[in-house]
């Protein structure tokens, strides 16, 4: 297999947008091709499909740890003095309110960041095919090809308008 | 096209022509900006001295002495600490003014690490929450048994560590993309951005989360702040409203610091051609209606001693508005309040660049005054008085000594030294945030004028 990547000058855009519909053409899916840019256009711009993540998970998970162990360790304090005050219960929610909202903010801020960095895949030493160009403006399209056609696919990016196509096998 | 009197549309700008104007921007640093640079970092060096100094000569065991250094920790964390509040808020509604000030607020992030430290010595000056009314309620004289570890120090510092998190989250993630474009110009490979659909997006709502627990964490923080270091400190004052007056002078305080920074980036850093009028007119009106809320919110504190009049509130009411302190209070109520309200109430002035910024340096200025008047104040009642059930005494004013003034002019120049410091490190204005803006917006005809057209996707 060959990654090809096909760099697309920021004024052609409709350029690169037209050659993800010719990939599509060509029996290539949107999870075979990746699009590339140096700040971001709405989504959907190149006719890619909406991109899927799981980031709103880490969140969740952090502030339902963070609460967990506020609420155990406020809890516990108050099991290991069980004596009732005025009839209130010996585990009193008013009184574990504050260090829950904190364990609970916290572990949220945490997982979220983790979970940035997780769902981005950084760092990431050998991330693929890449190009500086691209940070300058161009847009990059990559895509995974089986030897015989990269050809047909470099044919492809060149018709569609690409700046220049870079192939690594 | 003719104009008519009506303010001109600014033109339009290439994403091309912007970054490439920037980059050269962000790799020369001017004589001003080193002079600025070396003038705020010795002030800085001046106040870690005056710190030095006051630790070693007064210790910690009195409170008295670190009143206006805590004063200076809390308007640094009403101010800078508070300020990526507004980038928050305008990322959430989408509003494409942000765009310019966005980084401006993201950078005083890290003014909050430098709170953080400032803190740190604080929580040496407190004593436990046992028997005496804080919000813990613990001792025997609450008949509680159960203890709750660590109170109150330990859930300050967690709660402020969650809010520097978040904003310093929010910083690294934000100028991820910076970062690579930065790398991609000096020729250094890339540690994994590439700028796929899906980092897009997980930046987008990563931003959109953190901001959301920044903006819990910091009303956390700003309220625990402002009970456990002034008002459990004054015997007798409960005051149930106060701690959201403090958070509503933090975002008074954060948006005020983001636009006078935008002024002055905009008229000596020359950045015309990116911060626009609008840039100043859309958050004007948003420091407006929080000028009303400042009023609102301190009127109801204060309107609840005012009528209740019992004897443990006339000595309060000295203590907080119009004994030792009142000039204190007076000069916060004009500059937070009156002259801003006054200001910013006209179009005119909220319609240009220099009335916004001119309403946002009273403020600033009436946010110490407050914060002098509280902690200053509140740091003055020794630690055997605190747990009593009244102010019997109200305690004469404490002025600042020259390591006072050098720790409250070190604390701001050490934040200003920061933000300017980062600057270095990463584009002032944002590259990626910028340029989507950019590319979303056109300047058109219409009938006799021209008008800007702005694209939504969402």
């Amino acid at each position: 297999m060959a990654h090809m990547l096909g760099l697309f000058k920021e004024e052609e855009a409709a350029a690169a947008a037209n050659a993800t519909e010719a990939l599509e053409q060509a029996g290539y899916t949107n999870e075979n091709f990746e699009i590339l840019t140096g700040s971001p256009y709405p989504e959907g711009s190149f006719g890619e499909r909406e991109a899927k993540h799981k980031l709103y998970v880490f969140p969740f998970l952090g502030a339902l740890l963070g609460f967990s162990a506020a609420m155990l360790i406020t809890g516990a304090t108050q099991a290991a003095y069980p004596l009732v005050v005025g009839g209130k219960p010996i585990l009193s929610l008013p009184a574990m309110t504050i260090i829950a909202y904190e364990g609970t903010m916290l572990g949220a801020i945490l997982f979220t960041v983790l979970g940035i960095f997780f769902e981005s895949r950084l760092p990431n030493l050998n991330a693929g095919i890449y190009d500086p160009r691209i940070t300058a403006g161009y847009i990059g399209i990559t895509v995974q090809v089986a030897e015989e056609r990269v050809n047909a696919v470099e044919q492809l990016f060149q018709r569609a308008g690409a700046a220049d196509v870079i192939v690594k096998r | 096209m003719h104009s008519n009197g009506h303010h001109p549309i600014a033109p339009e700008v290439t994403v091309s022509e912007f970054t490439e104007d920037i980059l050269q921007r962000h790799a020369s640093t001017g004589a001003r900006y080193r002079r600025a640079m070396v003038v705020f970092g010795a002030l800085f060096a001046l106040g870690v001295v005056g710190f030095v100094v006051r630790a070693v000569g007064d210790g910690f065991d009195s409170r008295l002495p670190w009143g206006y250094f805590a004063a200076t920790t809390a308007f640094l964390l009403t101010t800078a600490g508070t300020a990526p509040v507004l980038v928050i808020g305008m990322r959430a509604v989408k509003a494409h003014w942000r765009r310019p000030l966005a980084r401006i607020a993201e950078l005083y992030g890290a003014v909050g690490v430098l709170v953080f430290v400032m803190f740190l010595p604080l929580l040496f000056l407190i004593p436990s929450a046992e028997n005496r009314p804080t919000l813990y309620f613990q001792g025997e004289r609450f008949h509680t048994l159960g203890r709750i570890p660590g109170a109150p120090q330990v859930y300050d510092l967690l709660l402020l560590a969650a809010m520097v998190i978040a904003a310093v989250g929010m910083l690294l993630v934000s100028r991820r993309a910076d970062k690579a474009v930065l790398a991609g110009r000096a020729g250094a490979p890339a540690t994994g951005w590439r700028g796929t659909r899906k980092q897009w997006k997980v930046q987008a709502v990563g931003l959109g989360l953190l901001g959301a627990s920044f903006f819990l964490a910091a009303v956390g923080a700003v309220s625990l702040f402002s009970i456990d270091f002034a008002m459990a400190l004054v015997p007798g004052w409960r005051d149930a409203i106060f701690p959201a007056f403090q958070m509503i002078t933090g975002l008074q305080g954060g948006l005020a610091t983001v636009v006078l920074t935008a002024f002055f980036l905009r008229k000596y850093g020359h950045f015309e051609r990116y911060i626009h009028m609008e840039n100043f007119w859309a958050p004007s009106k948003i420091m407006l209606a929080l000028t009303l809320l400042w009023f609102y919110f301190g009127w109801s504190g204060f309107i609840i001693f005012w009528y209740g009049r019992q004897p443990i509130e006339q000595n309060l009411m000295q203590h907080l508005f119009f004994g030792p302190y009142e000039w204190f209070f007076y000069s916060a109520f004009l500059l937070c309040f009156v002259v801003p309200f006054l200001t910013l109430l006209w179009n005119g002035v909220r319609k240009s660049t220099g009335g916004p910024a001119l309403a946002a340096a009273f403020i600033l200025v009436g946010n110490l005054m407050d914060k002098i008047r509280i902690y200053v104040g509140s740091f003055a009642i020794p630690n055997d008085l605190i747990a009593e059930h009244a102010l019997e005494v109200v305690p004469p004013i404490h002025w600042p000594d020259v390591f006072d003034i050098m720790m409250m002019v070190g604390g701001v120049s050490g934040a200003l030294f920061l933000v300017l410091w980062m600057a270095r490190r990463v584009p002032i204005l944002s590259l990626w945030e910028m340029a989507e803006g950019i590319r979303l917006r056109v300047v058109r005809p219409f009938l006799r004028r021209q008008v800007t057209v702005l694209g939504k996707p969402d």
